[in-house]
């Protein structure tokens, strides 16, 4: 008996989408984007022209935004109204499975907006009895379907229909998982701590704070970007868009541009045209990441390359979703496919314009 | 009186004229039985004659005066209605004023003591025999549940089965609807006497009364419990 390997030999249909603007435009996104992409598990800053991170920069990264990992939650545990009412009702409340890979497993999500998003198998949709869609990504074959519960409508209450329904359907498939959570209530009334007494006493819970790593570069080629311009000059005076995010992904994956064309393990080198910069910064912060903490940073980053002083001519702020996450941007579905990346990087410029760079994968729709 | 006059002519004899000039006209008296002189005569008369074709000959003689008379058909008394008389009439049809769960009560307790009698369960009998039983059971008047179905509305509905039809089982439910509920693509769990019994639909699209008589094959090969 012969074995037929049916192999795709299409490549991964990756998409980048390049846009143009200021932060001091009015209908600029830049703050929509941040907000929308709820799941973020690296960020990752590069600035060049400095050796050390700046200190205002430094001090964001250091401030403390802890998150929380809290094992065997059962998901009847999410729409406890006691829960809706003291902690997503009342703040915004990020919460992940984790361990849960998109593509083998039952993942499950928690949008700040309210939704309570269940990326189930078919065998467990056809047992919660609750009516969701099909998932984009297989639709021949429905192997996976998503439901959306929005549990801070008013009439999601005991003794509703709806409620009931959701209730009985989440009993019966007794539906467990590992969640990572972040919350951060509105005003300062309240202790962000107080989510973990309410999850310690029946739950094992765990507190992490985000992991930062700084790497130095010295004597770095830099490819010659212009803010107003992302295609590629006649006379060569500039590189593309592409090429310098080519060259970004190169330099965070360790990859060395300085290399010889012939070099026997990578050919890559830096775009031309280049400049030497003598010593280049690359920070980055791992663990879940609300959208709020990434903003502040972007904010310092903003406030730091309008200095007068600064040495820099741009710097690179990089997002990396998580790869198993249920959505990407807002409530669009997101898969794994081969990598399942979504991430999107600003490049800012001195004179407050950007560049935003967002990237997904084959399960992904474009953003 | 005339017409008796005329049957009595075909019988007499032939006439004087007639039979005084026999040798004349060369009539003769059949010296063989009249059935093989029709054949002899067909003998001789036709090229070819076959002798299977002898055996079709129809032994048959018409009588001239008594003709046949068909005989007259009795309609037979009709019973029945047909289905489409009974679809009419809506006999199968439950009345709203009927669609009420406690009136189903006794009917669930008489198919619980149904199913107890046909089962005969002890801690030590044999569960494929019991399985067995159960293909053949009458479902009518058991507690089900819907436990796992492709359209995720039926989920969860809990009934007694009224009436059982080859793809679809009615259910009333606790708050006194009336549910059709297709046995296909959902899977159904009865309890009695401390047990579950889970029924796949797709394999379960019978009659009930074709059920009874139904050879099942266990285990199912080639069969999947897959939705």
């Amino acid at each position: 008996m012969s074995l037929t390997l049916k192999i795709d030999a299409r490549p991964p249909r990756s998409k980048l989408v390049i846009e143009k603007s200021s932060f001091d435009d009015e209908k600029s996104r830049h703050r929509k984007n941040v907000e929308q992409h709820h799941f973020n598990h690296m960020v990752e800053l590069f600035i060049p022209g400095c050796a050390e991170l700046p200190p205002s920069i430094q001090a964001e990264f250091d401030r403390s935004d802890d998150y929380y990992l809290i094992k065997d939650v059962p998901l009847t545990e999410l729409i406890n109204q006691d829960f809706i009412e003291n902690f997503i009702k009342k703040g915004s409340f990020y919460m992940l499975s984790h361990n849960t890979h998109i593509d083998k497993h039952n993942a499950y999500a928690v949008l700040p907006t309210g939704q309570l998003i269940l990326s189930v198998h078919k065998d467990t949709y056809e047992e919660l009895g609750l009516v969701g869609q099909p998932s984009q990504f297989n639709r021949k074959v429905k192997r996976k379907f998503v439901v959306e519960v929005d549990l801070t409508q008013d009439i999601f209450v005991p003794g509703k229909k709806n409620y009931e329904r959701v209730k009985q359907g989440l009993q019966r498939t007794e539906l467990k998982a590992d969640f990572l959570l972040s919350w951060k209530p509105e005003g300062n009334r309240q202790l962000a701590g107080s989510i973990l007494s309410h999850f310690q006493s029946s739950y094992k819970c765990e507190r992490h704070s985000q992991v930062q790593q700084t790497t130095r570069h010295t004597e770095l080629l830099l490819p010659v970007v212009n803010s107003t311009e992302l295609e590629e000059s006649e006379e060569g005076e500039w590189c593309t868009a592409r090429e310098w995010y080519e060259w970004l992904g190169a330099v965070c994956c360790g990859i060395s541009c300085n290399e010889a064309p012939e070099h026997y393990i990578s050919r890559y080198c830096c775009p031309d045209p280049n400049e030497v910069t003598a010593a280049a910064v690359r920070h980055s912060m791992t663990g879940f990441i609300p959208p709020g903490k990434v903003w502040t940073l972007q904010e310092a980053v903003r406030s730091y390359m309008r200095e007068s002083k600064s040495p820099s001519p741009w710097a690179a702020l990089t997002v990396h979703g998580f790869v198993d996450s249920p959505v990407s941007w807002a409530r669009r579905e997101h898969g794994f496919h081969h990598g399942g990346e979504n991430l999107y990087t600003f490049l800012i410029f001195r004179d407050s314009t950007y560049w935003l760079f967002q990237a997904v994968g084959t399960n992904d729709f474009c953003p | 009186m005339a017409e008796n006059k005329d049957q009595d002519l075909l019988y007499q004899p032939l006439p004087q004229y007639v039979s005084g000039e026999k040798e004349k006209l060369g009539l003769q008296e059949l010296s063989c039985p009249k059935d093989k002189f029709v054949e002899s005569f067909l003998d001789r008369q036709i090229q070819n004659f076959k002798p299977s074709e002898k055996k079709e000959l129809k032994k048959s003689y018409l009588l001239l005066d008594l003709p046949y008379r068909q005989k007259p058909t009795v309609a037979k008394k009709k019973t029945t209605l047909n289905s489409k008389e009974k679809k009419a009439k809506k006999v199968y049809d439950i009345p709203p004023e009927h669609q009420k769960y406690p009136l189903y009560i006794p009917l669930h307790n008489l198919w619980l003591q149904y199913i107890k009698d046909l089962l005969q369960v002890t801690p030590t009998s044999n569960l494929t025999m019991l399985q067995k039983k159960m293909l053949k059971a009458d479902l009518h008047g058991a507690l089900v549940t819907v436990c796992k179905s492709r359209c995720p509305s039926y989920v969860g509905l809990t009934g007694i089965i009224l009436q059982e039809r080859k793809h679809v089982f009615k259910i009333i439910t606790k708050d006194d609807k009336l549910k059709t509920v297709p046995k296909a693509n959902s899977v159904f769990s009865v309890e009695f006497e401390g047990l579950r019994a889970k029924i796949y639909g797709n394999h379960f699209c019978l009659r009930s009364a074709r059920r009874a008589n139904k050879k099942f094959k266990l285990p199912m090969t080639n069969q999947t419990i897959d939705l």
